[in-house]
């Protein structure tokens, strides 16, 4: 650390007021390239929404990993509680994942989290649209903790008001790209769409986790093609039809 | 100086008055204290009320409180503070303290230490005892020397050694079970005890043992630390009418945290327990108190106040408050962890133990988890959620995570990046649980080709399957499935699968 940041931070820790640390790498380049800070914001309310199957968990999960890497603290709200614990052990195992019993009680839970100020970054996913006086309220908390406030959403917005960035991915249809679109936030005044070289990795369900072993000996023989397809076609489920 | 449990083979003072009646202290069922007449009359520790009354007739049975030994401890224990500024209580051996006395030299040394002190302590029983040794397991031993009834009794200094190898093993602190098991092995004295090999007595005894073997060859450890006087660390408050809900109790326990911490805190240091005591009115008033124990001493309000509030939330109030008492439980000294100013991401384990502590209380213990994988071959069976018990805050890691880093999501996308610059890995995925069901309209060859779920219709671009799974058959939950990705034309791909009752969705890829 330098001697003028290191003024700078002594400055800002004796006045009380939220550092200048910068934001949360995202781990993309195109996108941490585009927001002030290198990252998402730290103090600050941000918001990505998508629809279904947009991969915004997918970015959260990589946004998670980076930072609990730098050493913070992380705690992700799953409101909805249809995480699947598979794909996130490992680099988010020290991760805490939060799931109420209902979604309505997940602003509580990132009240709380915030509060204890022991958290960099709180993800609140799938909660209901935030009113603007609970965002607000939020809001302070996160700048008061320093902390990263990410709120995922389904639909148009996942706030009514407060967050100081919004990014919306958009599924690709078939064939065609997935785009990242920062509509509010950015260095730029005007929403930036991000196109993005290659789509998100997919990978076979059964391979979830490389410590998983693939028992599918049967996929691994030396079968051609035609000859899979045609024991696909005629293979009869040993189960009765519904 | 001993406990005031007398030794009627050396009665020679004038005996308290107290220690002439026969009187015993009742912990639950069993006796726990005794006086020189009942001792006398063949009453000893650990009798149930029933044999105590058949030994002893009459016997006056008095209840064992904590809250007057405490009391007289703390009165005791500022008087011998006129005489030396170490002053410690001995844990868990009410009676006895440990009592420094290195630097007396100009003030008639050791001796007049001993004759002051014997003095101060007979003003509560005629027959204290004072030894003087290196160690306190020595001292302890020499009190009950007959030599040390009548005048402080003395070990040179160096010769603890010598004296605890004539010492019973019954002086040396250890485990009941131990004692007997030692006794039963011949051994009587700690210098038979300390002539054992130390591989010999761990492999025997485990730690335990060991530590007994540490006392018999006189190391002892406990030493008397700088005492100072101190106030009874409780606020209690009377509610101007009584209460039904927490959020009026919760005013007063954080303003009587905050001056108890902050009085603490000025002091160097820390809270490591906390009670709290509710006063309720209803048919029978009564007093209710539970304590709130952090991991570590704390000597911060906000994390200790988080606690209360998480044990007042799970506390059901069946009867209106009219009182609260809030009592430093338990005092340590403030630990050496500190914050870091010049580190960033240094945040308060404190604050996030906390935090669990209220989402605990509110949720249950499993509404914090951590995930973890499983080995199944199961989608759904592939990872559980495990509950966080204790809070371990993530550590940096200098090195940049590496292609092959197993752990690691890759970069999910990125401008510009060449080609497989991220090694393979799954997007994440959300389940159902339970699966919902799903109205599917498939070709001839039981492809899906379209999906209905809670009323939004995806058109399916590519179905990958069926992969058929089955599994479990010896657990009540067998399952046969025919599993499909599908990949719908506007990007989502949602797996789904097919078994005896129908079409179920069992999640998507996110």
């Amino acid at each position: 650390m330098s001697l003028a940041a290191l003024r700078l931070h002594i400055a800002s820790v004796v006045a009380g007021t939220p550092s200048q640390a910068p934001g949360l790498p995202t781990g993309l380049t195109s996108l941490d390239d585009v927001l002030a800070g290198g990252g998402i914001p730290r103090g600050r309310i941000s918001e990505w929404v998508a629809p279904t199957g947009a991969g915004k968990t997918t970015l959260a999960r990589r946004l998670a990993a980076l930072t609990l890497r730098a050493g913070h603290g992380v705690a992700w709200i799953d409101a909805r509680r249809t995480l699947d614990p598979a794909p996130l052990a490992g680099a988010l195992s020290m991760v805490w994942v939060v799931r109420p019993p209902d979604p309505s009680r997940a602003p509580w839970c990132a009240d709380l989290l915030l509060r204890s100020g022991a958290f960099a970054l709180v993800i609140l996913d799938g909660g209901p649209v935030l009113p603007r006086p609970i965002a607000v309220r939020l809001a302070q908390l996160a700048r008061d903790a320093d902390a990263a406030l990410l709120l995922l959403g389904d639909g148009t917005r996942a706030t009514d008001g407060g967050s100081a960035l919004r990014l919306r991915l958009t599924g690709p249809a078939m064939g065609q790209r997935r785009h990242l679109t920062l509509e509010k936030g950015g260095l730029h005044p005007h929403p930036v769409p991000l196109a993005l070289d290659h789509d998100l990795p997919t990978a076979h369900r059964l391979c979830a986790h490389p410590t998983v072993p693939d028992r599918r000996g049967v996929a691994r023989t030396g079968r051609s093609r035609a000859t899979r397809s045609r024991a696909r076609r005629v293979a009869q489920p040993r189960f009765p039809e519904p | 100086m001993p406990d005031v449990t007398p030794d009627a083979t050396t009665a020679r003072a004038p005996v308290a008055a107290w220690d002439a009646s026969p009187i015993v202290l009742v912990h639950g069922t069993r006796v726990r204290a005794v006086t020189a007449a009942a001792a006398r009359r063949g009453v000893h520790l650990g009798m149930t009320l029933s044999q105590a009354r058949a030994a002893c007739d009459p016997l006056t049975m008095l209840p064992w409180d904590d809250d007057t030994l405490a009391r007289e401890t703390a009165r005791a224990s500022a008087a011998f503070l006129a005489a030396s500024p170490q002053v410690t209580p001995a844990a868990d051996a009410p009676g006895l303290w440990w009592i420094g006395a290195h630097g007396f030299e100009g003030l008639g040394g050791e001796g007049a230490l001993a004759t002051l002190l014997l003095a101060l302590a007979r003003a509560w029983h005629p027959r204290a005892r004072v030894a003087v040794a290196d160690t306190a397991v020595a001292a302890r031993a020499a009190t009950w020397s007959t030599r040390a009834a009548t005048a402080p009794l003395h070990i040179a200094p160096g010769n603890d050694v010598p004296y605890l190898a004539a010492v019973p093993l019954a002086l040396l602190p250890m485990d009941d079970e131990l004692r007997a098991t030692l006794g039963a092995l011949g051994l009587r004295t700690a210098g038979a005890l300390a002539a054992l090999g130390a591989q010999d007595v761990e492999r025997r005894w485990g730690a335990e043992g060991l530590a007994a073997w540490r006392l018999a060859r006189g190391d002892d450890p406990r030493r008397a630390t700088l005492a100072r006087p101190d106030d009874p660390h409780v606020i209690a408050h009377d509610l101007p009418a009584p209460v039904l809900t927490t959020e009026p109790l919760l005013f007063v326990v954080r303003a009587a945290l905050d001056r108890l911490v902050r009085a603490l805190a000025a002091e160097g240091r820390a809270v490591a327990a906390v009670a709290l005591t509710l006063t309720c009115d209803g048919d029978r008033p009564r007093r209710v108190t539970r304590e709130v124990r952090p991991a570590a001493p704390i000597a911060r309000t906000a994390p200790l106040f988080e606690r209360c509030r998480a044990l007042l939330d799970a506390w059901p109030l069946d009867a209106p408050v009219r009182a609260v008492e809030v009592r430093i439980a338990r005092v340590a000294t403030a630990p050496a962890e500190q914050g870091d100013l010049l580190a960033p991401s240094w945040r308060d384990p404190a604050a996030a133990e906390a935090a669990l502590a209220r989402l605990r209380a509110a949720f249950g213990t499993t509404a914090v988890v951590r995930p973890v994988t499983r080995d199944s071959h199961a989608p759904d069976r592939a990872g559980a959620w495990e509950a966080i018990e204790t809070v371990a805050m993530p550590a940096p890691v200098d090195a940049w995570p590496t292609r092959t880093d197993p752990s690691m999501p890759p970069a999910p996308v990125s401008d510009g990046a060449p080609e497989g610059a991220s090694p393979p890995s799954p997007v994440a995925r959300r389940l159902l649980t339970p699966p919902e069901t799903i109205a599917v309209t498939a070709d001839a060859s039981g492809t899906p080709q379209e999906i209905r779920w809670r009323g939004d219709r995806w058109r399916v671009g590519r179905a990958e399957g069926p992969e058929r799974l089955s599994g479990a058959w010896w657990q009540p939950t067998p399952f046969a499935r025919d599993h499909w990705r599908c990949i719908s034309t506007d990007g989502g791909t949602l797996l789904c699968y097919r078994d005896a009752t129908g079409w179920w969705l069992q999640g998507w890829d996110d």
